[in-house]
């Protein structure tokens, strides 16, 4: 039973506006005029089927693919192709297939996520950031000299999750971050996405089965063939049966 | 195409210039004459040695184009072959009065051992390696040279009678060109009808060991013998080089030499055996032409690599056919390598075929797999415990687990990509433990990858027709004389019609979607008529309606061959296996069929992650 | 004993040549996952170079230094910011063994053909830094440009490693060269990263060049031959430690020097890589190459 629900997260300040995004390969069109806005604190599925643009949408917006349409960050339009200057205003893209850095440790991969605010290894350390996201998965704790690259898929994904932490985010876009995981596994991430987003952090969830995106989303984008065409607020899951 | 969309592709260099306009035999001969004809033009001037000594590089490079360009065999040893070639001729004509045209078919035989025995024990080494342990060879070989009297040391060898002696001095040259010439054309025709037999597609697989065990293709002896025919050519252009200069030095030997060849190999075109041809010509023109060329060759030779690296790696050859493309109703754009497969219309979708092993029986009654005991340690790590399980024959066997439970290393021991560190696998009954992945593939079992591995530059239909090559004993001698290509795509067309994708014969693998991808695969390791089918992962990042449709293709193959399927999709595998298998931490922990696994509590709490409540009952799915 | 000393002292001078030109390579390939082939025509540039404006035009010797590395840090920039932009950025490189082998070296053809150019087919070098004759310790000999270079070797390989593991920033080069997206996501800018090093490593080998000239003295294509035997000792080092790539171009000198020492003088250096593709063929492991190459 889906239902409109005009949810508090609803009015607030807009974290992201996007408008008129498009994205071309060459002569191929992955993403058409899209357009969306994500208010401060508030969780978005992007869902659609496969091979539709919804990574194409999250690559555009944190500057990797070369895009047209306007991309606004907290009111200020982000210039395109510069994805430093996204991580720097705390827009952070824990992107899909994870991109770590498998000859380096754990440890290592997650206090690279720092360098989005500094360039000191000391003050990275010892930051809270690093710290907060490392006591959000305590499975790593054992592992953080081992190669980020050794570990298990579920595992890499935290890793992920923890160096996107790592860079002080203001706005997570996280793609398929099930891609490739057990059951088990996509549950855990998922309940940790929920910490995140009660912690006050904007989420976009680029998510390709619906059912488990509307778990925790107050808006859902829904994409074909590269054009936006549904955007809707339904009840999340987590309000519906938790009853808060 | 999330993250990697596929780009529109002008010309894929998959072929060479030889499959568009004729075939290698057509080829061969407008190489010859139009060779001829300069030579015969040019009276034996000053142009006409050029050209000559053009031509004795193109032998090399034409094998260079084999070795380098189609096969990515980055060996840099073509320079010492070269000097060997032409050392050799030198010594046995001034030394021991052997006419040239004798000297040379020894020479360059020789040569093919020398290459044989080097080729032995450097081919066996990762391409990196091989590429910088052959980088280092003519340091050696030209201090030797230099420091050899008999070898002639700096001055090197002069006086040695050419190739076909003439009346006089220009007489000579054009005869000796006339000869050298017939003799590319000859290497043209004989790289053509490799590259367009059977072998062709070997080639083109073998720098991926991975893809080439799990195809029954034995990469050792296709790497041996690729470098052999690149030292044998460059041994042959080396010796034509002593029979028309009538004088070698040290210099052959030189890096230097290596690099030219590399920039005349590339600029041709390093996919292409007449871009090879073009490419060595042409540089020696331009530094025997205008002195300011010849002054300024390093310079002029660093742009052109630099330029065609940059902006068609094809090179000359792939800039020619993209023009020739554009003039509306020439040369049709096709995708695929070599000459128009034929494509079958009523192509056979029936059944997939018996094995193609021969002369192993199955013994009677044998269980399709069995595995006894199996361990694997990746260092301290166990990834694959003592699994014992049996499959008994035809159906759909699934195996599941968290991730880094050892499902993949548990496919990858029984498809032989990993080795046993203990334990046992028996395929019908025979123990294949101690098999490579190639004497697996070719006794029955064939298996898709976790992230597809299709070869680039070739067509989906050559993707899948790799797999159904007989000729992994054949030689490439043999591939000379017969192919069977034609046979081969055939059985391809027809794998590729049975899991409903024969439209995406002739697409270029970069272009297909996951779906499609997949599906070649997929075709590919049914098309060698397995008896045992090892999926990885085949429902990863496919949607609803595919899974749908990847379901439907599942339940048909398992009712002909043994299938077993590493998925993560509970649903899709409790609703088609006959019997599921579960590991966690590298162990076995249940086995049974797809209501027993819905029911069993470790199932639940372990992949599931549910306490109360059933996911599979979740009407959404 | 002496003999013995002076071997090692000689191969350590050689294997310091080696390990410098493999920390270059080492540093470069592990930003940008390429091999510098060119890194050898840098240091031929900085010798020639500066004996060019010194010896014909009669500069003063720092300011010719100066300009000499200044025009280094100029041609690698525009190379980095023309070509390699292009082949990386625009992503027109070749995946894989092409690139790494290739782009540079028609780079290093094209330095070389304007060497020989500029500055003829004569042997020179650039003038000592530190001039005198050779130091003699009780028998002991060691050319002063040796003492020189080895000293360069040690400090660079040292300061790079420590930077490398220490550093936030060196973590940073690290990860471009492990996976340039990631670096992105993370607000690397891999690009810059890549073009700094590049100009860095080619600057550290025309200083090399400097200091070094005067062991052996350069000619217009000196500088293949030095990339090359900078290969051979990065690739022991996996080509991807700088502290490793001192270690491993050290202890080839010094095998290059016993092996000539008390084997055969004539064929020492046949021998040695003789020996070197054998390591690389049977144990390619030893090398601890990186994925991306094998």
């Amino acid at each position: 039973m889906v239902r409109f629900q005009e949810t508090s997260s609803g009015e607030g300040p807009v974290a992201l506006a996007v408008s008129e995004l498009s994205v071309t390969y060459g002569d191929f069109v992955a993403v058409e005029r899209a357009s969306f806005r994500v208010t401060e604190g508030e969780c978005v599925a992007i869902v659609g089927p496969n091979g539709n643009g919804k990574s194409s949408i999250a690559m555009a917006v944190a500057g990797l693919a070369n895009r047209r349409g306007v991309v606004e960050l907290f009111g200020e339009v982000a210039p395109a192709n510069d994805p430093m200057w996204m991580v720097s205003r705390g827009l952070v893209l824990i992107p899909e297939r994870r991109q770590l850095f498998p000859n380096l440790s754990v440890l290592d991969n997650i206090t690279l996520g720092c360098y989005a605010w500094t360039r000191s290894l000391r003050s990275a350390l010892r930051s809270e950031a690093v710290s907060e996201a490392l006591e959000f998965f305590p499975q790593l704790g054992p592992r953080l000299r081992q190669k980020a690259g050794t570990l298990s898929g579920g595992e890499q994904q935290m890793v992920a999750l923890a160096r996107g932490m790592a860079s002080r985010p203001r706005v997570l876009v996280i793609d398929e971050p099930c891609l490739g995981l057990a059951e088990a596994v996509s549950r855990r991430l998922y309940q940790v996405l929920a910490a995140m987003n009660r912690q006050g952090r904007t989420i976009v969830l680029v998510e390709e089965n619906p059912v488990r995106a509307l778990e925790l989303s107050h808006q859902v984008v829904r994409v074909q063939n590269g054009v936006t065409v549904e955007v809707s607020r339904p009840a999340r899951a987590a309000d519906r049966s938790g009853g808060a | 195409m999330t993250s990697s969309p596929p780009r529109p592709r002008r010309w894929s260099p998959s072929a060479d210039l030889l499959g568009r306009a004729a075939g290698p035999t057509g080829t061969a001969i407008w190489v010859t004459s139009l060779a001829i004809l300069a030579v015969v033009a040019l009276q034996g001037g000053y142009y006409g040695s050029v050209l000559v000594l053009g031509i004795a590089y193109a032998i090399v490079t034409v094998g260079m184009a084999v070795q380098i360009g189609y096969s990515h065999q980055l060996a840099f040893s073509q320079s010492v072959f070269m000097g060997m070639g032409a050392y050799g001729v030198a010594i046995l004509d001034t030394r021991y009065g052997w006419p040239v045209p004798l000297a040379l078919p020894v020479v360059v035989l020789g040569s093919g051992l020398v290459g044989a025995a080097v080729g032995s024990v450097v081919t066996r080494a990762p391409g990196l390696a091989l590429a910088l342990a052959t980088v280092l060879f003519p340091i050696p070989v030209t201090t030797y040279v230099t420091y050899s009297d008999y070898l002639g040391s700096y001055t090197g060898i002069g006086g040695i009678a050419p190739l076909w002696a003439g009346d006089s001095a220009s007489d000579s040259l054009i005869r000796s060109g006339i000869a050298s010439a017939l003799l590319l054309g000859l290497c043209v025709f004989a790289c053509g009808r490799i590259l367009r037999s059977g072998i062709g597609l070997e080639l083109a697989v073998s720098s991926d060991e991975r893809s080439a065990g799990a195809l029954g293709i034995r990469t050792s002896r296709r790497k041996l013998e690729l470098f052999v025919l690149g030292s044998m050519l460059a041994a042959l252009g080396g010796a034509v080089f002593a029979g028309t200069q009538t004088v070698v030095s040290s210099d052959i030997f030189s890096q230097v030499s290596e690099l030219t060849l590399l920039v005349m190999l590339f600029v041709g075109g390093c996919r292409s055996l007449v871009g090879a041809v073009v490419g060595a010509i042409g540089i020696e023109y331009l530094a025997g032409s205008a002195t300011f060329v010849n002054t300024h060759l390093l310079i002029i030779e660093g742009v052109l690599l630099t330029v065609v690296l940059l902006f068609e790696p094809g090179g000359l050859a792939a800039i020619v056919v993209n023009a020739v493309r554009r003039v509306p109703g020439s040369v049709p754009a096709r995708v695929d390598h070599g000459p128009p497969a034929p494509v079958p219309r009523a192509a056979p979708a029936g059944p997939v075929r018996p094995g193609r092993a021969e002369g192993i029986a199955p013994a009677a009654d044998a269980p399709a797999l069995v595995c006894r005991g199996v361990s694997k340690r990746f260092g301290g790590l166990v990834a694959v415990d003592e699994v014992s399980l049996e499959i008994p024959g035809r159906g759909l066997y699934g195996i599941c687990g968290p991730n880094g439970a050892g499902k993949s290393t548990l496919l990858e021991l029984i498809s032989g990509g990993l080795r046993l560190d203990a334990g046992q696998v028996l395929v019908e009954g025979r123990d294949v433990s101690r098999w490579s992945a190639a004497e697996r593939a070719q006794h029955g079992v064939a298996r898709t990858f976790q992230t597809v591995r299709l070869i680039p530059h070739l067509s989906a239909l050559d993707n899948v027709a790799i797999a159904c090559l007989r000729s992994h004993r054949t030689s490439m001698i043999e591939a000379v004389v017969r192919s069977e290509l034609e046979e081969a795509r055939e059985r391809a067309y027809a794998a590729l019609a049975r899991v409903g994708s024969a439209h995406l014969a002739a697409v270029d693998p970069g272009r297909l979607t996951l779906e499609g991808q997949r599906m070649v695969e997929m075709a590919r390791a049914i098309a060698a008529g397995p008896r045992l089918l090892l999926l990885d992962e085949p429902a990863s990042g496919l949607s609803g309606d595919q899974r749908g449709r990847l379901r439907e293709l599942l339940l048909s193959l398992g009712a002909e061959v043994t299938v077993v399927v590493v998925e993560h999709d509970l649903e899709l595998l409790a609703t088609i296996a006959g019997q599921l298998f579960v590991l966690i931490n590298g162990r076995l922990r249940f086995q049974g069929d797809g209501d027993g696994f819905r029911r069993s509590d470790l199932v639940r709490s372990e992949l599931m992650g549910l306490v109360e409540g059933s996911y599979a009952a979740d009407p959404s799915r | 004993m002496t003999e013995f000393g002076n071997l090692v002292l000689s191969g350590l001078t050689s294997g310091a040549i080696y390990a410098v030109l493999a920390v270059c390579l080492a540093l470069w390939f592990r930003v940008a996952n390429m091999l510098n082939l060119a890194a050898g025509d840098f240091a031929m540039i900085g010798a020639l170079g500066v004996d060019l404006l010194v010896r014909v035009h009669g500069w003063n010797l720092g300011l010719s230094i100066l300009a000499i590395l200044v025009v280094i840090a100029l041609v690698a920039f525009a190379y980095d910011f023309v070509v390699l932009r292009i082949a990386v950025d625009w992503g027109r490189a070749q995946e894989g063994i092409v690139a790494i082998f290739f782009f540079t070296f028609a780079l290093s053809f094209v330095l070389e053909g304007i060497a020989q150019q500029v500055f003829g087919t004569v042997v020179h070098a650039a003038p000592a830094l530190w001039p005198g004759n050779a130091l003699d310790f009780h028998g002991l000999h060691v050319q002063r440009a040796g003492v020189l270079v080895i000293g360069f070797a040690l400090v660079v390989g040292v300061g790079l490693a420590l930077c490398l593991r220490f550093t936030l920033v060196g973590k940073a080069m690290a990860a471009c060269g492990e996976n340039p997206i990631g670096a992105r996501i993370v607000g690397i800018d891999s690009r810059r990263f890549r073009r700094a090093i590049f100009v860095l490593t080619a600057v550290l080998a025309g200083v090399f060049g400097i200091l070094g000239s005067p062991i052996t003295g350069f000619v217009y294509n000196s500088g293949a031959g030095l990339g090359l035997s900078g290969v051979v000792a990065a690739a022991f080092a996996g080509f991807t430690r700088p502290g490793r790539a001192v270690a491993a171009g050290l202890s080839i000198g010094l095998l290059e020097s016993f092996l000539s020492g008390y084997v055969n003088t004539a064929y020492g250096e046949t021998l040695l890589y003789g020996v070197l593709a054998a390591v690389m063929l049977f144990r390619p492991q030893l090398m601890g190459l990186p994925e991306v190459a094998r």
